[in-house]
């Protein structure tokens, strides 16, 4: 057998820099993969830094679990490689890839204790048993499962504690780099929060180069140094969390993270990074937004801003210039916002959110009219391709 | 909203009367024990009568008889021997059922299931056909090798072993994929991930998870082996009579009403033997509850609560997987799976072209084609009466088993009776598979004789019912316990009477599982060949029956047209259960 392909196992301190933060550790090359007719991930590229949280984010079916999968060996790419710190790893079988995997329903063995699964993988390297248990152990305490639960079957283990031990199975090779395909899918909500968390941490502490994939955004922006946007097998943008929250690169992006207000426009003019633009078919003007993502040629474009940005003006002041009117339809409130929904131009229903101790929407009914308006650098023009 | 009080409670009311928590539940078992008391009861205390009639007489004779325990042994060899093969090859093929894409999947189960729905008589004349001397394998020996190039695959152990394997496997493979297609494919890829190879991923994983499987398949391959008769009468040798074929002789050839029930009670007791000691590790009734809180119990049993065991052979066993893993097992399982299919198939196929044959004598691929024995057979009066005779019994049977069957299973599923009663009832009512078929044979003739019964049809059908029993209620039972109860709540809430509900919505939904089981049912009673031999006379001949003497008198092409017709009868009754369930799925 192949020892060298395993990684050597070495007991990490967690302190110790595992080089800069710039070197690639995995890198993905024009990768397709295709069952059959259907092209689940056409072309994709992108690097994982050491050290790194890089995640896959997409609606299902968008081939994040299947770009996964193809990394971890479980799915051959049709075209591509697949690299591991300089090394071609398209062809290694999953076991000699050296990968520690968390699934989406763990995949515990249910007829193997909890130490049992734990030092599965160091039987596979011929581990000695007595460090072998050792190692176990600290990896299940890292991830803070109790002692008494270290002889008992997955199956008598509640949701949460079956994640930790899949976590600690996983890592406990001390992988190179370390899967995770929608690990918190299958548990409620407060403990998917209180995971997200602890998992960050553990991360950040142990260096851990992770790619996880999810199609939840919340835990995506949580989680991640950096995230991928998926659609159709292809990257949308590729960016840190506060970056795609803030500047979508396009429509796509802007709605699968957080909610957006959308507005198709025609650009007037241009200056500089922004520009006066009139809605569609509308008469009047003078709307203003950022169009540093809009290509200069296009004349159409899709305007963006996010519900917390929108200023809402009631009263007198709704008669005022500038911004757009509207006509609320529902107010609704949810503990720490208000949401208003508003209709502009006859038309298009934006969201408002606002603090619940904001004076002005007190008196706010169906009905009312307001004025929304925005500083000009929180919409954003998109192409509409 | 009105307060008026709902006029019953929903958990009780809503029951089809039949079979209401209390009252119902005596009542249906009252056909069931009737018909387990009449045809395998008293048969049994009939036949353990006689094997004690002159005390230990005839015991001390069997036992100065070398012949008979040489027979026993053998027959214990024989049967562990076609247990490790229908293991092994068995592990292949539902290896292959995992590994295949969902067609080939659907292709395989279906060679598996249909040689299970089909006559054994059918398969092993196909054997001879193809086993024989002038059969495909000794001509195709002979063009490459010359004159002198054939091989003697008949009349000896291994065409005996080919037939029961043949018979067997399906009774392994069933059950070893019900439990194998439970192991989520997710554990093989995190086993995979986690450092260990496709051979180390098989012993550690799949190995472990399917032990249950395995023994149940295992178990039930070895006790049903043990009492085999046509397979080694037809295509062993000599050299290969087993216990069955003993009992036969004694009835047959020295009339020993006596020597024959001390050997069905020794072969009994083996069995009884074999099942009490598997008991201890998994409930037999388990072999047909394949769902899986069954197999999690089952497993749980199997392999305990045992403490993180400390494993210290792992390097050998490491540096073993890595030595085994340079084969292609993939491809090894996938191409063992298509080949085990084409045997499958092989025998049931053959009969086909031989039927076709224009000579008098079996050559396969035949030198000219006819149809002049399905001509004679058609024609024959005899086969005529054997036909019509089969069909009157197996409906009667059918019937006999419904009546008592579907009240049971009712009462099984929807009853509130405690495990371990329930228990009892599908162990007494699953006994008859678990009984070697001359036994039970030997038992309703000897009582049926005393009782004046031999010739009589309906008493041959209730026999064969209780073989049909076990396939109506597992299929029915398993169809009941995918039913949603909700559905009937909803009719009774609408205005329905329990009645209604029954005929309108339960037995509408469950139809297909009743139609399953009837088809079981019958092909049980319609391919039945040991009761219907031993009780039937020249009148109720059933066409098994003729089979068999004419498979002992001369091999002709005949019998390979008859098998064509029951195989036909099969198919067609397969062919009506898909229909049954399309126009089910067309419905909204």
């Amino acid at each position: 057998m192949n020892d060298a392909a395993k990684p050597a196992l070495a007991i990490r301190t967690g302190a110790g820099p595992a080089g800069p933060r710039t070197e690639v550790l995995l890198g993905v090359e024009a990768m397709t993969t295709c069952y059959g007719d259907t092209v689940a991930v056409q072309n994709l590229s992108f690097e994982v830094h050491r050290g790194e949280f890089f995640t896959l984010l997409g609606p299902s079916g968008c081939g994040k679990s299947t770009t996964l999968m193809s990394i971890a060996g479980f799915e051959r790419p049709t075209a591509g490689r697949v690299m591991l710190a300089g090394r071609d790893v398209t062809t290694d079988p999953p076991d000699r890839r050296g990968m520690g995997v968390v699934f989406q329903s763990y995949a515990l063995f249910p007829h193997m204790s909890v130490m049992q699964n734990v030092m599965y993988p160091l039987r596979m390297r011929d581990v000695d048993s007595a460090t072998a248990t050792r190692r176990a152990r600290d990896v299940l305490e890292l991830v803070e499962l109790d002692e008494t639960l270290h002889h008992t079957r997955p199956a008598q283990l509640s949701g949460g504690q079956q994640q930790r031990v899949a976590l600690a199975r996983a890592m406990v090779f001390d992988p190179a780099v370390l899967l995770m395909d929608e690990p918190l899918a299958a548990l409620d909500r407060r403990l998917r929060q209180t995971l997200q968390f602890q998992l960050r941490h553990l991360q950040a502490r142990l260096e851990t180069t992770v790619i996880y994939v999810t199609h939840d955004q919340e835990e995506a922006l949580v989680l991640s140094d950096r995230i991928g946007v998926m659609r159709d097998g292809r990257f949308e943008q590729v960016a840190p969390p506060r970056e795609l929250y803030e500047r979508p690169r396009n429509a796509f992006v802007a709605n699968f993270l957080g909610n957006s207000n959308r507005l198709p426009v025609a650009v007037e003019q241009r200056e500089g990074t922004l520009a006066t633009v009139r809605a569609l078919g509308a008469t009047g003007g003078g709307l203003q937004a950022s169009c540093e993502e809009l290509p200069s040629a296009e004349e159409e474009a899709l305007l963006v801003i996010r519900p917390e940005r929108v200023k809402i003006a009631t009263g007198a002041r709704a008669d005022g210039g500038g911004g757009c009117a509207a006509v609320v339809q529902d107010v609704a409130f949810l503990g720490d916002h208000l949401r208003i929904e508003t209709r502009i131009l006859d038309e298009h229903v934006w969201t408002v959110r606002v603090a619940p101790d904001h004076d002005e929407v007190a008196e706010l009914e169906s009905g009312s009219p307001v004025r929304l308006s925005w500083r000009p650098e929180d919409a954003r023009l998109l192409s509409l391709r | 909203m009105s307060a008026r009080p709902l006029s019953h409670r929903p958990g009780r009311g809503s029951w089809p009367s039949l079979v209401r928590a209390r009252a119902g539940l005596p009542l249906s078992f009252v056909p069931f024990v009737a018909l387990l008391g009449l045809v395998l009861v008293a048969p049994t205390i009939t036949f353990l009568t006689y094997a004690f009639e002159h005390g230990l007489r005839d015991w001390s004779d069997f036992l100065d008889s070398p012949a008979k325990i040489d027979g026993v042994v053998r027959t214990l060899i024989i049967a562990a021997e076609t247990t490790a093969l229908c293991v092994v090859l068995g592990y292949v093929y539902a290896g292959a059922l995992v590994l295949a894409s969902p067609r080939w999947r659907a292709v395989l189960l279906a060679l598996v299931v249909l040689p299970f729905l089909t006559s054994i008589l059918v398969r092993t004349y196909g054997w001879i056909v193809i086993l024989g001397n002038e059969g495909p394998i000794n001509r195709l020996l002979r063009l490459v090798g010359g004159q002198d190039a054939g091989v003697t695959l008949l009349y000896n152990r291994t065409g005996l072993m080919t037939g029961m394997v043949h018979v067997m496997l399906p009774f392994f493979v069933l059950p070893l994929y019900a439990v194998w297609s439970q192991v989520p494919p997710r554990l093989r890829q995190a086993s995979r991930s986690l450092g260990a190879n496709g051979v180390e991923t098989f012993l550690r994983v799949d190995l472990p998870l399917t032990v249950p499987g395995a023994a149940a398949g295992g178990i039930l391959v070895f006790i049903t082996s043990l009492g085999f008769f046509i397979t080694p009468a037809l295509l062993g040798g000599q050299g290969d009579v087993m216990v069955s074929q003993l009992i036969d002789r004694e009835l047959t050839a020295s009339v020993d009403l006596n020597q024959a029930s001390v050997l069905a009670t020794v072969l009994l007791g083996a069995v009884l033997a074999v099942v009490a000691l598997f008991r201890l590790f998994y409930p037999l009734e388990l072999l047909f509850v394949q769902d899986a809180q069954a197999i999690n119990h089952g497993r749980r049993r199997m392999l305990g609560r045992r403490p993180v065991a400390r494993n210290r052979q792992g390097r050998g066993r490491l540096a073993l997987g890595a030595a085994l893993n340079r084969l292609p097992w993939a491809t090894v399982t996938k191409v063992g799976g298509g080949v085990l299919g084409v045997f499958f198939l092989l025998p049931l196929l053959v009969v086909v072209p031989i039927s076709l044959t224009g000579e008098s004598y079996l050559h396969f691929p035949p030198d000219s084609l006819s149809l002049r024995w399905f001509d004679q057979v058609i024609g024959d009066s005899s086969w005529q009466r054997a036909a019509v005779n089969s069909l009157i019994t197996g409906t009667i049977a059918t019937a006999i088993a419904f009546a008592v069957g579907m009240p049971l299973a009712f009462a099984l599923v929807r009853s509130r009776i405690g495990t371990r009663v329930k228990g009892v009832v599908m162990l007494m009512a699953t006994i008859s598979v678990t009984i070697p078929l001359i036994v039970l044979a030997l038992g309703i003739y000897s009582w049926y004789l005393d009782e004046h019964l031999l010739g009589n049809r309906l008493a041959l059908a209730a026999a064969q019912a209780v073989l049909g029993l076990p396939f109506l209620l597992m299929i029915v039972m398993a169809g009941l316990r995918d039913f949603d109860l909700r559905l009937e709540r909803a009719s009774r809430s609408l205005g329905a009477s329990t009645a209604t509900t029954l005929r309108l919505i339960t037995l509408p939904l469950v139809q297909r599982a009743i139609w399953a089981g009837l088809l079981f049912a019958f092909l049980q009673s319609f391919d039945e060949l040991l009761i219907a031999r031993a009780v039937s006379d020249v009148d109720t001949q059933t066409l098994p029956v003729k089979m068999w003497e004419g498979a002992n008198e001369e091999i002709s092409p005949a019998l390979a047209a008859v098998s064509v017709l029951s195989l036909g009868v099969t198919l067609l009754g397969v062919a009506a259960l898909a229909g049954v369930r399309r126009t089910r799925r067309r419905l909204p």
